[in-house]
């Protein structure tokens, strides 16, 4: 047998680590250890949009639109749309907001907003969710704790789920807009996080000629 | 009564003039609807207008590309082999089905790459069992068929267990996950106990895993044999199978329930097994790499003329190293899973 032959024995001083053992055996670990980091398994799939609401040359809110991906929204629906209309009525709305999107609370409802690497905090100004076709539609906004003056701070907004239970991605038109007039020589970002942000996959950055 | 004839004529031009009707109608109103939904409760309203977009230079690295690629993927994958179900349900033709099997278990292959499904624990089982290759095919099958079992189990208890994991994690079955946790932990406490018995000299390392128990039976004429028991190591295996497992891929029952509510349960059903099929090659291609791993180092210390202590003192720290790692991975899980603070 190979692994206990007599006639492979040698006698002398072990060399455990010498000479090719230990790359076989970073390899076994490295298959264990790499394998879970990679962080790509999302079961929840969200396309979005998201609107940014100027005031003054100062963002005070996001418009945001999750369309999510037919196996969810299959779910969701078919356990909150009870009357089978395929709308939601002021109950079921109401239903559907306490039982599945007010839980997304505890983890900032996927939503990440930074101002000069800082978090911003944010509160949610509305929930409209809705029924296109299969798919099911949230849009909600959500108010700046305090309006972020970007021409003087730079501003990221980023979806994100650390879990990677929802994956975002953007909506193939029209994802980015802004409501109210942009300042001259800003414009959006849009790239890989940094810092706090460090992983995240499309964070978009406002960023102006004239930020510190 | 006779019905009249069907003038084709008219009637393909009443169809034109219906469907036109109908596009400038669907038109109108989309414009409406696309409307309402910026005004409505996201509260856009005024001036919305489209900035200037720039996307920053990709500087990914290879492995950063790779699970971009996974995530790409699933994301296609996903919203395939619902269009694929879609078209058995409607009656198209059954190629269709099977593309979208075969979407499925590359499906699965992808998705098993990602956390969960048991990978972890079951490379560190095999890196501290001496075991042959078809073991680790043998239980990747068994996380499968778990894994397909466990997802349909599932789907029937939905209404009652699913419906507060929304919004937090689907995955959040509360006793199946703490059993599995706790299944997990004994094995590598048992794993741990074998590993001191054969540091100790009780059993032979090389039986370690094999289950070889060895029976000694002293009968009247005072003889003494020696029963091979593969029962042992198989209850194991079947054990860790079970829990790697049993805990169901979210993705999976959310197709099942998808199947369900759609009145497609058997194409649902085969789509589920198909891509825990793929789900199994993935962890048996990482179990299968743990064994020869384990394999390859053994050798290449005989060779490298480590002798029959740096052999045994390698065997030795395997089945340690792996037994502690499946028995604190374990223990770990258990304890975040109870929430219990450890600082």
């Amino acid at each position: 047998m190979l692994l206990s032959s007599p006639a492979k024995r040698r006698s002398g001083r072990p060399s455990l680590l010498c000479r090719g053992a230990g790359p076989a055996v970073l390899l076994g670990l490295a298959l264990a250890f790499a394998a879970p980091a990679a962080q790509a398994n999302p079961d929840i799939w969200v396309k979005s949009k998201i609107v940014y609401r100027l005031q003054n040359e100062a963002v005070v809110g996001l418009a945001l639109e999750w369309r999510f991906d037919r196996y969810f929204s299959s779910r969701t629906i078919g356990t909150i749309d009870v009357d089978g209309d395929g709308a939601f009525s002021e109950s079921e709305a109401a239903r559907l907001r306490q039982e599945i999107f007010d839980p997304l609370s505890e983890r900032h409802y996927h939503l990440h907003v930074l101002s000069q690497g800082a978090p911003r905090d944010f509160t949610v100004a509305a929930f409209e969710p809705g029924i296109d076709g299969e798919h099911l539609v949230y849009r909600f906004a959500v108010r700046l704790g305090s309006p972020v003056p970007y021409t003087r701070e730079a501003l990221v907004v980023s979806q994100h789920d650390a879990e990677t239970v929802f994956d975002f991605s953007f909506m193939e038109q029209d994802f980015l807009l802004v409501e109210g007039p942009l300042a001259a020589g800003c414009k959006f970002r849009i790239g890989r996080g940094e810092g706090p942000l460090k992983g995240h996959d499309k964070t978009i950055a406002l960023v102006c000629e004239d930020q510190s | 009564m006779k019905r009249p004839p069907l003038n084709l004529s008219r009637s393909r031009a009443f169809c034109l003039s219906l469907a036109l009707a109908l596009v400038v109608a669907a038109g109108l109103a989309g414009a409406a609807l696309a409307q309402e939904s910026g005004q409505s409760g996201s509260g856009t309203s005024g001036a919305v207008t489209a900035p200037v977009i720039e996307f920053a230079e990709d500087d990914r690295g290879l492995w950063e590309r790779w699970t971009q690629f996974i995530v790409e993927f699933q994301r296609q994958a996903n919203a395939e082999v619902a269009e694929h179900m879609n078209a058995v349900n409607s009656g198209e033709d059954l190629s269709a089905f099977f593309l979208g099997l075969g979407i499925a278990f590359v499906y699965g292959i992808f998705h098993a790459f990602g956390p969960g499904h048991g990978k972890f624990i079951i490379v560190s089982y095999f890196l501290g069992r001496e075991v042959q290759v078809g073991r680790g095919v043998l239980m990747a099958v068994q996380v499968a068929i778990v894994h397909v079992i466990a997802a349909i189990v599932i789907v029937w208890l939905a209404d009652t267990v699913l419906k507060v994991g929304f919004g937090v994690g689907l995955a959040e079955i509360p006793g199946v996950r703490a059993g599995s946790f706790l299944i997990i932990a004994a094995i590598g406490l048992y794993m741990l106990f074998q590993a001191f018995r054969a540091a100790l000299g009780y059993v032979d390392l090389s039986e370690l895993g094999h289950g070889h128990s060895h029976g000694h039976s002293h009968g009247h004429s005072h003889g003494h044999s020696h029963g091979h028991d593969h029962s042992a190591s198989k209850l194991e295996g079947g054990l860790m199978a079970f829990a790697a497992g049993v805990v169901p891929c979210p993705g999976a029952v959310l197709i099942m329930l998808y199947a369900v509510a759609n009145d497609m349960i058997y194409p649902g059903f085969i789509l589920v097994a198909a891509m825990s099929a793929g789900i199994g090659l993935t962890i048996c291609t990482l179990g299968v790499g743990a064994i020869v791993a384990r394999k390859t180092a053994v050798r290449l210390v005989e060779d490298a003329g480590g002798g029959a202590g740096g052999v045994a003192l390698l065997r030795h720290s395997m089945n340690f190293g792996g037994a502690i790692v499946v028995t604190v991975i374990g223990l770990v899980s258990f304890v975040a899973f109870l929430d219990i603070p450890l600082g």
